[in-house]
């Protein structure tokens, strides 16, 4: 789900590089490919589903599905909500430890490495 | 081996030297390498990983760019020329190509094959769209020299030392890009267990990475989002789909097992637009369902990798590897 959205946003980030000059012919085909892509996921999962949907309605007794005709939207809202819970969750161990190294760094002590360990090291 | 230099001389773009570390091997490596015009170094004593045997050669590179090729990957004859591309802008330090199974007979390979159809068709152009492949590819990536002698070459402190590289060139302000159109075959693990040690090796490698990593990575939007939802699918994910899924379907509906295949047109499509241009529709038909076996396989090693590297603090040091 990360990815397919993902896909999708990158075509406003593109308008938006395209109107501040820094987008090319190849970042939108990269851009649209992706979205296109995406956007055809989507549609095969809910082709899918319905035909899956159908298949078991078509074989129970009464006519009754235990399946929705439809991708329920339950389950993707709460996938979503999942996602933005994690992604969120980093951001803010993100703005966490930003502020303690600032905090810190304004009492004389440094918390983060100054430059990132190599294998040198 | 022999065939990996051949397809190495018969590049658009040939290399200027080919080294192959001879990592104190016990077969005819190093005979098979010369007689087929490499030139082969050995370290006095077995450098224990790929990534010590790879920093063993680097002082010898004398070029402005340098290739990393697993002994067991061949190249398409263009691969090299169309990955010295992403070298056109001088931030770029590192970048990668697709890979392709270059044998897809056992369900093992087959399922990799579809694993790598979905990824490399798919995901790996959305992070390069956004500047931050997760992984610039061990098996086949070209480097700046400079750039990764500054960062000391192919560190061992994990078991996955692209992964680390990566991660390490982009703290440090590099770029690293991910080449579509360079295609490599690298042999993969034909049994169940060649792959189990393939696996556990990157399993507890990106746990390490992560350990390793994450304060660096938490300032890296993109970068911070992917590896935070890596971990996610590693360990809860994981969870789900070896335990609820299960323990739901037996408890309250056998429906729950639906589950297993929801994603099934989602990884599907990518596969099969991609297997197109190639002929090879029948091949990724057949090889779909392997995917599925291969994701149990990839969630039980992650979830082991994650308690034994997370909760029992036991690290897995030791490289194996598959073949």
């Amino acid at each position: 789900m990360f990815f397919v959205l993902s896909a999708l946003l990158a075509v406003p980030i593109e308008a938006v590089r395209t109107v501040r000059g820094r987008s090319s012919r190849a970042a939108w085909m990269l851009v649209t490919r992706n979205a296109a892509l995406a956007l055809v996921m989507i549609a095969a999962l809910q082709l899918f589903f319905m035909g899956i949907s159908a298949i078991v309605r078509y074989a129970a007794e009464h006519g009754k599905s235990p399946l929705p005709k439809t991708l329920p939207i339950a389950p993707v809202l709460m996938a979503l909500a999942v996602l933005l819970t994690v992604l969120l969750t980093a951001k803010a161990l993100e703005l966490a430890l930003r502020g303690r190294a600032a905090l810190r760094a304004r009492r004389g002590r440094a918390v983060l490495p100054t430059r990132v360990p190599s294998s040198a090291d | 081996m022999a065939e990996t230099i051949r397809s190495l001389q018969g590049q658009t773009l040939p290399p200027y030297d080919i080294i192959v570390v001879d990592d104190c091997s016990t077969d005819e490596t190093a005979a098979v390498a010369e007689a087929a015009g490499a030139w082969v170094i050995r370290p006095p004593k077995n450098k224990g990983s790929k990534a010590g045997a790879q920093t063993f050669a680097l002082p010898l590179v004398a070029t402005e760019f340098v290739m990393a090729l697993d002994a067991d990957t061949t190249l398409a004859p263009d691969a090299i020329e169309r990955m010295s591309k992403a070298f056109d802008d001088p931030e770029v330090a590192a970048a990668s190509g697709s890979v392709i199974p270059r044998h897809i007979r056992s369900v093992w390979e087959r399922g990799r094959y579809v694993e790598y159809m979905f990824a490399f068709s798919f995901y790996k152009r959305i992070q390069d769209g956004y500047g931050k492949p997760l992984i610039s590819s061990g098996c086949f990536s070209l480097y700046r020299t400079d750039k990764l002698r500054e960062v000391g070459g192919w560190s061992n402190r994990t078991l996955a030392e692209d992964m680390d590289l990566t991660w390490t060139l982009y703290q440090r302000g590099s770029k690293v890009r991910f080449m579509p159109d360079a295609v490599c075959y690298p042999i993969e693990p034909h049994n169940l267990d060649l792959m189990r040690k393939q696996l556990r090796r990157w399993s507890h490698g990106f746990i390490q990475n992560v350990q390793l990593h994450w304060q660096g990575v938490l300032g890296l939007g993109y970068l911070r989002s992917m590896v935070s939802l890596a971990l996610w699918d590693s360990i809860i994910a994981s969870i789900g789909y070896l335990f609820a899924i299960p323990l739901l379907a037996i408890l309250v509906n056998v429906a729950f097992l639906f589950a297993y295949v929801l994603d099934a047109p989602v990884i599907l499509i990518p596969v099969l637009l991609s297997a197109l241009p190639r002929r090879e529709l029948g091949k990724a038909l057949a090889s779909f369902p392997s995917y599925f076996p291969l994701r149990v396989a990839n969630a039980v090693m992650m979830l082991k990798a994650a308690f034994l590297e997370l909760v029992l603090r036991r690290p897995f040091r030791v490289y194996e590897k598959g073949h």
